[in-house]
């Protein structure tokens, strides 16, 4: 009996309980809950006894059993007081009350835009009818953990005509023109895609004008969106385009069938100009065949709407039986899906508009968090210090008989009146940022509007969650305060010895925002590194532009000797492409006796000069002649090594089995950077085949580079009357690879200014309160004889410490975020203590700004008036 | 009839009372309930309704003694007042008005 007296329920359940409860009924209740609790340790043990009580205390929380509180007896004429003293109080402190509508507004802005632009991102592809049933097909690579988003046309004709399971599925390929020509116009077409009926009966389509089955199933016949249809005929009625003839790269003349409206901007799929896949058909060389189960364009994917109820797994399944009796290569790949909604999230994706990694959007919620964590704190700590100015009306009012709650809700009500000010403000800023975002990073929101009920719920969410965060602690210490004490003598002003809970927020804001900076600098020494390496190959005054007829040889060869005749053009030289793309990769898999199973290379097509005109060194053997017949390969250093050589002499003479077929290697080039920095360098073979080369490198003379480009835009023009003229500078190209890095660290930066700028108020506001309320000891120091730098060194020491701390905090956080974000570039820099010397550098002089300069302030005051005013 | 509305779990908690006649406290009334009905029920649930009803004058309480059981707290014990009694059987008249109006034929099949 007595063990069983020690068996009691929770006791913090027990008072919070006895807190909400109406006093006439407190004692029966409890008696019963008691009793119950009792009864039941004795029949399902004590642990079961107490969950179950919780449980009870958490089901009497209801308005029949609540106290009245007391808060519901304040009249209009207290709330009116309340309000007015607010008022007042932020009127009196006009640097606090600025201080915190400035740090609020800021962390509430940024964190409103980043919020909001997380929200627009997981919204991608989500308004689909039949959303949940809608997969893209993906194939895996066995031995790699990527996958990647090409389906070859076997897949999808085997799930449409095979796998009862599957109500839809359709191919789609994104192919933009060089050139298309509307009514003797040539223009450009992004966005432009063959496609297959199927896959507008998947998708959420407007149709103004046709139907998938009448628009787009027979050969030659184009849909166009809206404003393409308007931008390419003018703005007649929009039936007008009907029937009109669009030329795509002069290969095909597309008959206008049908009008949809404008795609969603949160949908992978911008449907500028739709044309018939059946069009690609009618070609006899077209690949993509019900009989393609391997290779082809990357950007030809496969869509999938499942029959309702049937799990993803199943049809998955059945599809990788039937490829695994035409596997005849064994790639022993295998097929998967992926869920639409989450095609925008997935970076194996080759993605139609842009992906989003979706730790991206970790990050960003996290920083919106952190941010609105600084600006609180802030406010916790500078209404503490107002406190000690005000306990005096505190004393007096809790003496003219106001209870604890009045208390509390006064200080409520002055939180939300801060609060209620920074938010216009907030959103204000918040729509600036998001209006800028799309140079900030990769999204598009700024091209909707963020304004809906939702929206506005979750401002108002915030809103009440923020008064309560940062009211809540100094309501509970304020109202604390024993009116005796206070009104009998002078209360101890903050101790600057102890460690206070103010000194852990100080602290704590500071390693946010430190780390925030040691990001940075990391991030932009990346940036930097990125553009600024060595790539192993010439790219200053380069100039690349696509060759449209890619195997006439005649026109290439004339464009060539008629540049060549300006001084301003030093070389000229063709290729596939340049020595470095994102795009137009194309890959074989190669055979050779020393290499592993799986070898492949990176193919490129190269013209006899081109080693030398991008100044690529030659190890082993030579370079391309004339008389090479495309029988002969030129290979990299690794290319090299994975055959199994230590040298690049052993490899000459080597006969290697690929896609192109038998080649035989006649040189060895050193290893360069063809992919970007990120990744690592690939094999590499290379041919000197004039069939593919697609692209022509020029390089011009420093001195007249506009002069240059006048002549080949002229020539270029002369030959291919019926294209588009685009040329592009290789190394700017080049820094493109990096495009979200950069965008992601400019907005970065952001935050970091933000940070530290919101951790600098907090840090103003306390040393100003810090130096008036010592301004008896000051007047006192210098009375004594104490110098000025002795009394700047007394009142700001103790804060240089703190972001010293915070700084230590910081430098640990950063390096480790930093080592294991670097992990993903495979040419990186190190972090060094030269990044933490720097941030550290930062951080004190900027903390110094407010610490100094109210320090100075304080000290070369008169003595005697600090003394004088009793 | 909307005279003496009475929820389902009301006129269920009333009954109950009614039936423990002198014993009718909080946990009594939910032990009973399961007993005979099998019916789960929260003490919050239960409370709210015993105090609505008190509130109207269908029910009456008084405190018991104190004993050492219950952490030392009284029971709170409801006894149905004339007025509940009378709004009970009212309910139950309807019921039975109800059901004596039912066809013969809808029972027998």
């Amino acid at each position: 009996m007595a063990n069983k007296n020690q068996l009691k329920p929770p006791n913090c359940f027990l008072r919070f309980f006895r807190w909400y409860c109406h006093p006439d009924y407190q004692e029966d209740i409890e008696g019963d809950l008691l009793e119950r609790f009792e009864n039941r340790v004795q029949e399902s043990g004590v642990s079961k006894a107490k969950w179950l009580f919780i449980k009870d205390v958490l089901l009497l929380f209801r308005p029949g059993i609540l106290a009245k509180f007391s808060i519901t007896y304040i009249n209009k004429g207290m709330l009116r007081n309340f309000m007015t003293v607010s008022f007042r109080n932020l009127l009196r402190n006009k640097t606090y009350a600025t201080i915190n509508v400035t740090g609020l507004s800021l962390a509430l802005g940024i964190a409103i835009a980043l919020f909001s632009i997380v929200r627009f991102e997981k919204s991608f592809d989500t308004y689909h009818k039949n959303a949940d049933r809608l997969f893209q097909i993906v194939q895996y690579s066995e031995g790699s953990s990527g996958s990647n988003s090409h389906t070859p046309y076997g897949a999808i004709y085997a799930l449409r005509e095979e796998i009862p399971e599957v109500e839809f599925a359709g191919a789609i390929l994104k192919d933009d023109p060089q050139v298309i020509e509307v009514e003797n116009q040539k223009l450009k077409q992004p966005h432009t895609y063959f496609i297959e009926p199927d896959i507008l009966k998947m998708l959420d389509v407007d149709w103004i004008y046709g139907s998938p089955e009448t628009s787009l199933s027979g050969p030659y016949q184009a849909v166009l969106d809206v404003e393409t249809a308007e931008r390419l005929f003018g703005d007649l009625k929009k039936e007008s385009a009907l029937g009109k003839v669009i030329s795509y790269d002069n290969k095909y003349d597309m008959k206008v069938s049908g009008i949809v409206q404008k795609s969603p901007t949160n949908s992978e799929f911008q449907f500028k100009m739709l044309l018939s896949m059946a069009t690609r058909r009618q070609d006899p060389k077209w690949y993509e065949t019900s009989a393609n189960w391997e290779g082809g364009h990357s950007w030809h994917h496969g869509y999938v709407q499942l029959k309702e109820g049937v799990r993803k797994e199943v049809v998955e399944e059945k599809l990788n039986k039937i490829y695994a009796v035409q596997d005849q290569y064994h790639h022993r790949k295998s097929f998967g899906f992926v869920d639409l909604k989450y095609a925008h999230f997935n970076q194996y994706n080759d993605s139609y508009n842009y992906d989003t990694p979706a730790w991206l959007l970790g990050t960003l919620t996290y920083v919106g968090l952190f941010l609105i964590l600084i600006a609180c704190i802030n406010f916790i700590n500078l209404a503490t210090i107002q406190a000690t100015h005000r306990y005096k009306e505190i004393a007096i009012r809790k003496v003219m008989g106001s209870s604890r709650n009045f208390l509390i809700g006064q200080f409520m009500i002055e939180t939300g009146l801060i609060v209620a000010v920074s938010m216009p403000l907030a959103v204000l800023l918040a729509q600036i940022i998001i209006n800028a975002s799309d140079r900030l990073l990769t999204t598009q929101i700024a091209h909707v509007s963020i304004w809906d009920v939702n929206f506005f719920l979750f401002l108002l969410g915030s809103g009440i969650a923020i008064t309560l965060l940062a009211g809540f602690y100094p309501a509970f210490i304020f109202s604390r305060f024993r009116p005796i004490r206070i009104l009998r003598s002078k209360l101890s002003t903050l101790s600057s010895r102890k460690v206070t809970l103010r000194h852990v927020m100080v602290i704590s804001q500071f390693v946010i925002a430190q780390t925030l900076v040691i990001i940075i600098i990391v991030s932009t020494k990346q940036m930097r590194h990125f553009y600024s390496a060595d790539l192993g190959f010439n790219q200053e005054a380069i100039v690349t532009v696509n060759m449209p007829e890619k195997g006439n040889k005649e026109k290439r060869e004339r464009l060539r000797s008629q540049l060549l005749r300006h001084p301003e053009i030093l070389e000229v030289t063709f290729g596939l492409t340049a020595p470095a793309t994102r795009t137009d990769q194309w890959w074989s898999g190669i055979k050779h006796p020393g290499a592993p199973e799986d070898f492949g290379c990176r193919i490129q097509f190269v013209d006899n000069n081109y080693l030398d005109f991008y100044g690529l060194e030659l190890i082993a053997g030579r370079g391309f002649l004339p008389s090479d017949t495309g029988r002969h390969t030129i290979v990299n250093e690794l290319a090299v090594r994975e055959m199994g050589f230590t040298n690049a002499e052993e490899a000459l003479g080597e006969v290697i089995e690929g896609w192109p077929g038998r080649l035989s290697i006649i040189g060895v080039i050193k290893d360069f950077h063809s992919q970007s920095l990120k990744d690592d360098i690939v094999a590499h073979a290379y041919l000197n085949n004039s069939w593919n080369f697609k692209t022509a490198s020029i390089k011009l003379s420093p001195h007249n580079m506009q002069k240059g480009m006048e002549h080949i835009e002229a020539y270029w023009s002369q030959l291919f009357p019926k294209n588009y003229f685009e040329f592009q500078f290789l190394s700017e190209d080049l820094k493109r690879f990096y495009e979200s890095e950069r965008k992601f660290s400019n907005f970065l930066g952001l935050f970091a200014i933000a940070g530290i700028l919101i951790g600098i108020m907090g840090l103003y506001g306390l040393i100003n309160f810090v130096c008036i309320s010592k301004t008896k000891e000051i007047g006192i120091r210098k009375v004594l004889g104490s110098t000025l730098t002795g009394i700047v060194v007394t009142l700001s020491g103790g804060f240089f410490k703190l972001v010293l701390i915070a700084f230590i905090f910081a430098s640990a956080l950063g390096w480790y975020l930093m080592d294991s974000f670097l992990q993903n570039y495979a040419y990186r820099i190190t972090v060094g203590w030269e990044i933490f010397a720097l941030a550290a550098l930062i951080s004190v002089g900027v903390a110094s700004i407010p610490i100094s300069s109210q320090a100075v302030k304080a000290a070369v005051r008169n003595p005697v008036d600090a003394l004088r005013n009793e | 009839m909307s005279k003496h509305h009475l929820g389902e779990f009301e006129e269920i908690v009333m009954l109950t009372v009614a039936i423990l006649y002198d014993e009718a406290y909080g946990i009594a009334i939910i032990d009973e309930m399961e007993e005979r009905l099998g019916r789960k029920v929260s003490i919050g649930a239960l409370q709210t309704v015993l105090r609505r009803l008190e509130k109207k004058g269908y029910l009456s309480s008084r405190f018991g003694e104190a004993t050492k059981m219950r952490g030392g707290k009284r029971k709170r014990y409801f006894t149905l007042t004339s007025y509940g009694k009378k709004v009970l059987t009212a309910v139950k008249e309807q019921r039975v008005g109800l059901w004596n109006a039912i066809p013969k034929l809808v029972f027998n099949e």
